[in-house]
């Protein structure tokens, strides 16, 4: 057992070791001296999902997911509370990064975290019912509550400050949000969210009426821009259950993809951030960089975005000698376009005016909030998934993590235009690398209560999902926790003390993706309490 | 200042207009593309497959007394083309076809009706035609007996 362990035996009940996991079981009441062990230790903060057992052992499993970087482990921490009276003592605490996955919780599942610095709804609409929750099994995934309305609970805004509200659709990312910014004349002092109006339900709906092989197709739905990372870390965790090894050249084809679609994503923060100071040239010479990309994956598998070819075992399509060819055209293409786009970048007066010195996180606070992907990378903390928890391809190629210490935006642009330039290094080796032979194995039979873990590194960052199999040939639990849903936990923090103008670029560089963080349900809010200005108006007070 | 500025100008210049005449030029498709369904009501045996394998649930069959209703409500596709894949006769195919804007999702729904074939003793339907006549053609020896075993449902060969 490793030393880090030792002071937790204490205190816990079972401590079990599986693969890179080591599971922990520990009363309720017992929760939080864990977690303040635990975070002697340096641990980051993933996940906390429950799973309803009710019908089984009338209990609910609360699992929370932690992470030692330095070891290479998963620490769960697994506590059953009462399902009928489920209270447990909130940890959001002593981890910050847990405030929203406790807001979850209590939304889908009932738990009341006590001591939760901001109990308010998270996920749910505001005209849900009260005592409906709709992660538990007894709810049909199909059902439909009556609407009770009542409106959200918004931030008090202290004497003397004024509130300006962004939204409900945020206008320089084009996607449905709603900031409240709580000013003091020109300066942020405090900051409001309310977001989660694309809720699809897409966990409820895989548990319940999709089988193993549907999912994938689901999952690359989550996320418009970066879909592939779902679905390859979807089946990635259903194999790490079923013991299913995937050919060497299914695991190639699955890093192509997510290098391809890192590249193409940067692209387009590139081009956004661009867009939202004003230089709208750079934005339109980004995404002309960006379409080729785009235009390759059109032609080995058919689409521009949403590949459709992961399944559990595997990818159904397999590449050609000529698309290797022409995709080694296209990148090293680009790569001169890069370099020259990097050139015009770095040497931009008006972008550093802009970038430097703004939305700075220091390394303290990043690892507070847990954060991940080049925002983390921008803080210096040094995680990559692809090095830390090595996956697909990645444990036979050589990868770079590009670090640095400022914290600011114009850091994330940097890093965000190395990893374009590492991705491409990376492309260029999986084409001479890319081994012969079948693309998928055939799936029997996944076996009952298995769970697994997968990462993933999007874009944006550390993608986390787990399964936990069911009996019935379909998950019994399926959580997602995308990059940005950690991410927008810490933009208090960056919004605090900066002015209104610079609000839309610190928002923007955290590279946020709606459709990822709120992976559920759609229904609609009112609130016409707040005058919503529109994108007239933000443009003047962008251009101030 | 002024250097990136003329960098980004000779940047520009390297390039020409990148956008496409479409749709007054039409374009042709890359040929993996997955377009609109295409069933052949000849070849369909009615087994089932692609109700099982569709993500999107959007594949279903009715049991009629005399023939079997295959309905796909084509206006949810993703257009993943797991059907095509899957189907062991071949029957779903994947066209190029990518127009598909239309006002009324009923416009790109399909309905293929596949005749059953009658139980010689009982004179149920039991099985769809085209699914017996691959059986037949599979059989070995095609002596007329082995023939009239399979037009036999499940229920009279118990008795």
């Amino acid at each position: 057992m490793q030393n880090f362990l030792y002071p937790i035996t204490e205190v816990a009940e079972k401590i079990e070791k599986f693969r890179e996991n080591i599971i922990v079981y520990v009363e309720p009441h017992q929760i939080k001296e864990t977690v303040k062990l635990l975070i002697l230790q340096n641990i980051r903060f993933v996940h906390l999902t429950a799973i309803d057992f009710s019908d089984k052992k009338n209990k609910i499993e609360l699992n929370y997911f932690f992470l030692l970087l330095k070891d290479k482990v998963n620490i769960v921490l697994k506590v059953y509370v009462d399902s009928l009276n489920p209270t447990i003592s909130s940890i959001s605490d002593i981890i910050p990064a847990a405030i929203w996955a406790e807001r979850e919780c209590n939304d889908l599942f009932g738990v009341k975290f006590e001591g939760h610095p901001d109990p308010r709804r998270l996920v749910l609409s505001d005209d849900w019912p009260e005592g409906m929750y709709p992660l538990r099994k007894d709810f049909k995934y199909n059902q439909k509550p009556p609407q009770e309305k009542k409106p959200f609970l918004l931030k008090k805004p202290k004497e003397g400050t004024t509130v300006i509200p962004i939204g409900p659709f945020y206008p320089s990312l084009e996607e449905p949000a709603y900031f409240r910014l709580i000013v003091e004349g020109e300066k942020i002092i405090d900051f409001d969210y309310r977001g989660f109006y694309v809720h699809r339900g897409i966990e409820k709906l895989a548990e319940s009426a999709l089988n193993y092989q549907q999912i994938p197709f689901l999952a690359e739905r989550i996320c418009g821009i970066c879909g592939f990372v779902h679905s390859t870390c979807y089946c990635q965790a259903v194999e790490k259950a079923a013991d299913i090894d995937i050919p060497q050249r299914a695991k190639f084809i699955r890093s192509m993809f997510l290098e391809l679609e890192r590249i193409h994503s940067h692209l387009l923060w590139i081009g956004l951030a661009a867009h939202i100071i004003g230089f709208d040239t750079l934005f339109m010479q980004t995404w002309r960089i960006r379409e080729p990309v785009m235009y390759m994956c059109e032609i080995i598998t058919g689409n521009r975005k949403t590949y459709g070819i992961n399944i559990v075992g595997g990818v159904i399509i397999d590449v050609l000698p000529q698309h290797l060819r022409d995709l080694e055209n296209i990148i090293s293409d680009i790569e001169k376009e890069i370099k020259e786009l990097r050139e015009i970048i770095l040497e931009d007066d008006t972008i550093q005016l802009r970038f430097k010195n703004v939305g700075i996180l220091e390394y303290k606070e990043a690892e507070k909030y847990s954060v991940c992907g080049p925002v983390a990378r921008a803080s210096g903390i040094k995680t990559d998934m692809r090095v830390d928890f090595p996956y697909a391809a990645y444990p036979t190629l050589s990868l770079r993590v590009p670090t640095k210490k400022e914290g600011d935006i114009w850091a994330r642009t940097l890093i965000r235009l190395d990893e374009i330039l590492i991705s491409i290094g990376i492309l260029k080796e999986i084409l001479t690398n890319i081994p012969e032979g079948s693309t998928s194995v055939k799936v029997s039979k996944i076996p009952s209560w298995k769970e697994a873990i997968s990462y993933v590194e999007a874009p944006r960052g550390q993608l986390f999902h787990y399964i936990l199999t069911g009996p019935d040939g379909k998950p019994y639990r399926w959580a997602v926790r995308a990059p940005s849903y950690q991410n927008y936990q810490c933009l208090s923090i960056l919004l605090q003390g900066a002015t209104i103008a610079d609000a839309p670029l610190i928002i923007g560089s955290i590279d946020p993706c709606f459709s990822c963080t709120e992976r559920y349900e759609i229904l609609d809010i009112k609130n016409k309490t707040f005058r919503i200005y529109s994108l007239q108006e933000l443009e003047c007070l962008k251009a101030r | 200042m002024l250097k990136s500025k003329i960098k980004t100008i000779i940047f520009l210049s390297k390039h020409k207009r990148v956008t496409r005449y479409y749709p007054f030029v039409p374009i042709s498709p890359p040929e993996n593309l997955r377009g609109r369904l295409e069933v052949d009501p000849n070849r369909c045996i009615g087994c089932g497959s692609c109700v099982r394998t569709c993500p999107s649930r959007l594949i279903s069959i009715e049991n009629l007394e005399a023939e079997k209703v295959v309905k796909f409500s084509a206006g949810r596709c993703i257009y993943c083309g797991r059907c095509a894949q899957l189907c062991p006769e071949k029957a779903v195919k994947i066209t190029h076809e990518f127009e598909l804007a239309t006002d009324n999702k009923n416009d790109l729904e399909i309905l293929i009706k596949i005749k059953m074939a009658k139980c010689i003793i009982c004179g149920k339907p039991f099985i769809s035609l085209n699914m017996l006549n691959k059986q037949i053609e599979k059989l070995r020896e095609k002596n007329e007996e082995e023939i009239k075993k399979l037009k036999v449902c499940l229920e009279c060969k118990k008795n």
